[in-house]
């Protein structure tokens, strides 16, 4: 840094200049060295030109010639090289500046107070933060170099014009200063027009932000015409706007054209002129042309500069004005200390909270709760319960009174002072996208990176953090998540041979107990609950071609079911199905999807299958056409007797088609064996997830009676083989999809509780944290609640349901943004007075 | 009626054409005409039970129909927070008759005994078959209050001296 540049302290405050100051200076510098090196390159070439002309054309000197044009080709390409260095360093300088700005731009952002975001939309950030700031970044980059080098070069080349002819070069110029005239007022409109489209263009993003994250309610209401009227609207208008932009541009670029043509039309009148009264020579003539076409391109390129600084200037201050607010709060301290230790003691006294338009949302609210004690605050919704805890919990800015924790005023601690000594978990808690582990660290690795630490180093346990899952009841659910995931070949070999031992176990184990629920693999057997096509080839296609849906297609399977004397058996298994499914459907009117789950005809294809059916009732199958009998063979290979039940599955069937599978077992192992891996009891089923892999087999119902019994049964073997920690750290490795998509609200909740619990904070804010629960899980989070947190951490609790306060030390029962009374629950039920009310309902106290 | 895998095995004796047959011999279904009968024998399912399993408990929606092929049901109601068994269910047997017309809550609680198997039919399944034929209902509900009236006569005729102190308690059929 050449120089320290004065800031203001405010972000929105700085101007777009101000960035130059703070960008690259040494690369600046550089820059600008580069730049007159260049610039002075730049006239050779001109020179050269009249050289080569009078001295080596005119003089015929051969060597004169290859001399000049040696020297001509050499300030080209070393022209050409320093323009490529000019770029590169403009770029990087751009880019530079570009991403400091964004980081110091989404740092601001991050800080705004919460109601900053209530009014404005998600995609009007985006755009702001991702669209509009990269103008400003291309104009930092440029901001010296362009202006620097092409005065320079317009002053050089202006300088040898002058050097030539001095009058030549007064009367091309001449034009200049109309230019300098009407391009400003042109700008001022492209200016005006540039501003209107950022508008638009955020009204734009914000509309669409609000589709996306509305779309459930677009689909309910088939409300597409409508959002695709005010979507016309506002693209209409946006429409309007850019080709207004778009043509004050060209107008811009052809003005200046237009000026810089009528530049020659002087010179060869006058020059020309000149020339043939013998007063100028031609090579000096040519030279003052080339020149005076050179000039062009500098002066372009700053009117193109001009017009990236205006439409940077617009973008950059529109965003500014737009972010142009400050943090309601201190986010640090302002020496770097460690962040205070508290005890858990809240204060609270005649707090007033205030929102826009002087409505009062809390009235004089005084209460205080003791380190360790739980206190819940209930009352009607609109009460200001909720509005209490977010004050407590810093969220936000209460106008009046005081709120102290640990004997601190919470409107003037740092944030990192109250992150450390609070849990917060809010209604509708944020689930991050990336695994469950990494929302389950969210609180204690931005803790330690705020201490300037490595969060690897203090990640809490495994044994840690499967605890804290059970705590909150999410341990069933990620174990879940780890028998669902699916090992790519080559990936953790060593687990797949535990797997595969631990279904060896499970196959000797459990199969007396689940025989009825499943069917196990098993090379001897048929399967009832897989299609004839998955009884052939048992096991996992490799091959396109031999996934069971591409069979009937297959020429080389076919061939194999001719060979092994199945094709004729199948043909006739596929008409009995079609005929007996036209025979019980035909005379159901409009039959939905649902009554074609019994067969293997689906609902599009029954149409089709009216028409084969009555074909089939008078010719044998031997006369069908080839397509017909496709179908038939489509019908057989997808017949799964555990579900289709309207045909039987004779027992010389049966038996034909397990030793079938026995044949296309000996014919792929010999011809392709890498196309199918089979079902054998060593073989891991890479496609297929964990529990499939264990439970090596099908189940025969999908009833979730099922899937639980399944479920426990498969629990207790990993029990007992010492895998259940693997593969529950399996499963916290489970991505939860943007938002949490892939998890449930009562998931993401108890995600947010344990996120919680695992700061072990000495005060905890529960906003409703437990609405999205089930009544189990909701009585398991009370129980953890007071068996583990009760003396331990202060936990202020807002609460909707009314059977789960009764344990609480302090209930304290708000109405219209004033604690109307607080006590414990026997108390204040004696009293009969609003908790009674609430609980026995209006008429109880009456 | 095992659900065994050994070849020679298959449960050929549990599939459409039995669950027809079944249907055609119940007095629920007598007056469905066959087409209707096919439909619904169609899409009734073989199910299985462990001993101990749950069909329907006390106050559960009562959604299913029940024919047993095999096995057998113990019938229970809570008497002072106490189960008490009532009756019991075996082969040949049928229930849910009434969960299917109607849909209400169970006023017993059916558990299987042994290892059970029975036809079953769910109320979904049947609304939306007899929706398609509207010939049905009327045909179910005939058979529906002639075994009321065959039930109160034979109640009648069980208990000829009794039935006078139960007073407003019966006279179903007078409804």
């Amino acid at each position: 840094m050449f120089f320290d540049p004065k800031l203001p302290d405010k972000l929105y405050k700085r101007s777009l200049f101000s960035w130059v100051l703070t960008s690259n200076l040494k690369l600046q510098g550089l820059l600008l060295l580069v730049i007159v090196v260049t610039v002075s390159i730049r006239v050779l070439p001109l020179e050269m030109q009249k050289k080569i002309i009078n001295e080596a054309i005119g003089g015929q000197k051969v060597q004169l010639l290859l001399l000049y044009c040696g020297y001509y080709l050499l300030a080209v390409v070393s022209g050409s090289a320093l323009k490529f260095a000019i770029n590169a360093l403009q770029a990087r300088i751009g880019q530079e500046s570009l991403a400091d700005m964004r980081k110091k731009l989404y740092a601001h952002i991050l800080t705004l107070p919460i109601n900053f975001f209530r009014t404005s939309s998600p995609g009007m950030i985006v755009s702001s933060l991702v669209t509009e700031v990269a103008n400003a970044g291309d104009f930092v980059g440029q901001a010296i170099a362009v202006p620097v080098t092409n005065i320079l070069t317009l002053l050089a080349f202006a300088g040898y014009l002058f050097y030539l002819n001095p009058l030549l070069a007064g009367l091309s110029m001449v034009l200049y200063p109309l230019a300098l005239i009407f391009v400003p007022m042109m700008q001022r409109r492209s200016n005006d027009a540039n501003r209107e489209r950022v508008d638009t263009g955020r009204t734009m993003s914000t509309m669409i932000g609000e589709t996306v994250s509305g779309i459930h309610e677009i689909h309910a209401n088939a409300s597409f015409r409508h959002e695709n009227n005010r979507f016309g609207d506002i693209t209409d208008k946006q429409y309007r706007i850019r080709l207004r932009w778009t043509l004050w541009k060209f107008a811009i670029k052809n003005s200046n054209n237009f000026f810089q043509s009528l530049g020659p039309f002087v010179l060869f009148l006058v020059g020309g002129w000149l020339a043939i009264n013998g007063r100028f020579d031609l090579g000096a003539l040519v030279a003052f042309l080339s020149a005076n076409e050179k000039l062009y391109d500098p002066w372009k390129e700053l009117m193109d500069f001009y017009q990236t600084w205006q439409d940077a200037k617009v973008s950059y201050n529109r965003v500014m004005e737009y972010f142009a607010e400050d943090c309601e709060f201190t986010l640090e301290p302002a020496e770097p200390r460690e962040p205070l230790s508290l005890k858990g003691r809240v204060e609270v006294k005649d707090l007033v909270m205030e929102a826009q338009g002087g409505i009062k949302l809390l009235k004089g609210v005084s209460v205080s709760v003791e380190p360790g004690q739980h206190m819940a605050l209930v009352g009607f919704s609109g009460s200001g319960k909720s509005t209490l805890a977010l004050c407590i919990a810093q969220i936000y800015r209460y106008s009046n009174g005081h709120a102290l924790l640990g004997g601190h005023e919470i409107a003037d601690m740092a944030k990192s002072d109250l992150a450390e000594n609070m849990g917060f978990v809010p209604q509708h808690p944020f689930i991050f996208d990336g695994s469950i582990r990494q929302n389950l660290l969210y609180g204690v690795n931005s803790r330690m990176v705020d201490k300037g630490q490595d969060p690897a180093e203090f990640e809490p346990s495994l044994d840690e953090l499967i605890e804290i899952t059970q705590q909150v009841g999410l341990f069933l659910d990620v174990l879940r998540f780890g028998l669902n995931t699916v090992f790519r070949k080559g990936k953790k070999e060593h687990l797949v041979q535990k797997i595969i031992a631990i279904r060896e176990a499970y196959a000797t184990q459990q199969s007396e107990e689940l025989r009825g629920l499943v069917e196990f693999f098993d090379e001897g057997r048929y399967l009832l609950y897989a299609s004839v096509a998955e009884n052939l080839v048992f096991g996992n296609a490799n091959d396109e071609a031999y996934l069971p849906e591409n069979l009937p297609r297959n020429a080389d399977f076919r061939d194999f079911l001719q060979d092994a004397g199945l094709m004729d058996v199948l043909l006739e298994l596929g008409k009995a199905l079609a005929m007996q499914t036209v025979d019980i459907l035909k005379l159901v009117p409009g039959a939905d999807a649902s009554f074609f789950e019994q067969t293997p005809v689906l609902q599009e294809e029954f149409e089709g299958d009216l028409q084969l059916a009555e074909h089939l009732d008078r010719t044998p199958i031997s006369e069908l056409s080839a397509e017909e009998r496709d179908r038939l063979l489509t019908l057989a290979l997808r017949f799964t007797p555990g579900r289709h039940a309207l045909v039987p599955l004779t027992v010389e069937l049966e038996r034909k088609l397990l030793s079938g599978r026995a044949l296309f077992m000996d014919r792929i192992a010999a011809s392709a064996p890498e196309k199918v891996s089979f079902y054998r009891r060593d073989n891991y089923i890479h496609t297929q997830t964990i529990l499939d892999n264990i439970l090596f087999g099908r189940l025969k119902s999908e009833s979730p009676k099922v899937l639980e019994r399944v479920n426990k049964s498969i629990i207790r073997l990993l029990i007992a083989q010492d895998m259940l920690e693997r593969i529950v750290e399996l499963g916290l490795d489970f991505q939860v999809g943007t938002m949490g998509d892939r998890l449930s609200g009562g998931q993401r909740q108890k995600v947010a509780l344990a996120r919680a619990f695992l700061k072990d904070p000495p005060l905890l804010m529960l906003d409703e944290a437990t609405a999205a629960l089930d009544n189990a899980s909701q009585t398991r989070i009370q129980n953890l609640l007071e068996n583990r947190w009760k003396g331990r951490s202060t936990v202020i609790a807002v609460v909707h349901r009314l059977d789960t306060i009764k344990n609480y030390d302090i209930i304290a029962v708000m109405k219209a943004g004033q604690i109307v009374e607080s006590g414990s629950y026997q108390e204040l039920i004696e009293r009969k007075g609003m908790l009674y009310e609430l609980v026995h309902g209006p008429r109880a106290s009456a | 009626m095992s659900s065994s895998t050994d070849p020679g095995q298959a449960p050929e004796a549990c599939g459409y054409s039995d669950f027809l047959d079944i249907m055609r011999g119940l007095p629920l279904f007598a007056k469905v005409p066959l087409e209707v009968s096919k439909v619904l024998a169609y899409l009734s399912r073989l199910e299985e039970f462990q001993p101990g399993d749950y069909l329907v408990r006390e106050g559960e929606h009562a959604e299913t129909f029940y024919y047993i092929t095999c096995g057998s049901i113990v019938v229970s109601r809570m008497a002072g927070g106490e189960p008490v068994t009532l009756r019991r269910f075996g082969a040949g047997d049928c229930l849910g008759g009434l969960a299917l017309i109607l849909g209400g809550r169970s006023l017993y609680t059916l558990q299987a005994d042994t290892r059970t198997s029975a036809m079953t039919l769910g109320r979904e399944q049947f609304l939306k078959t007899v929706q398609r034929f509207p010939q049905v209902e009327p045909a179910m509900l005939q058979s529906l209050a002639e075994h009321v009236l065959a039930w109160e006569e034979r109640f009648l005729s069980r208990h000829p001296e009794q039935f006078a102190q139960f007073g407003q308690d019966f006279g179903l059929t007078l409804y």
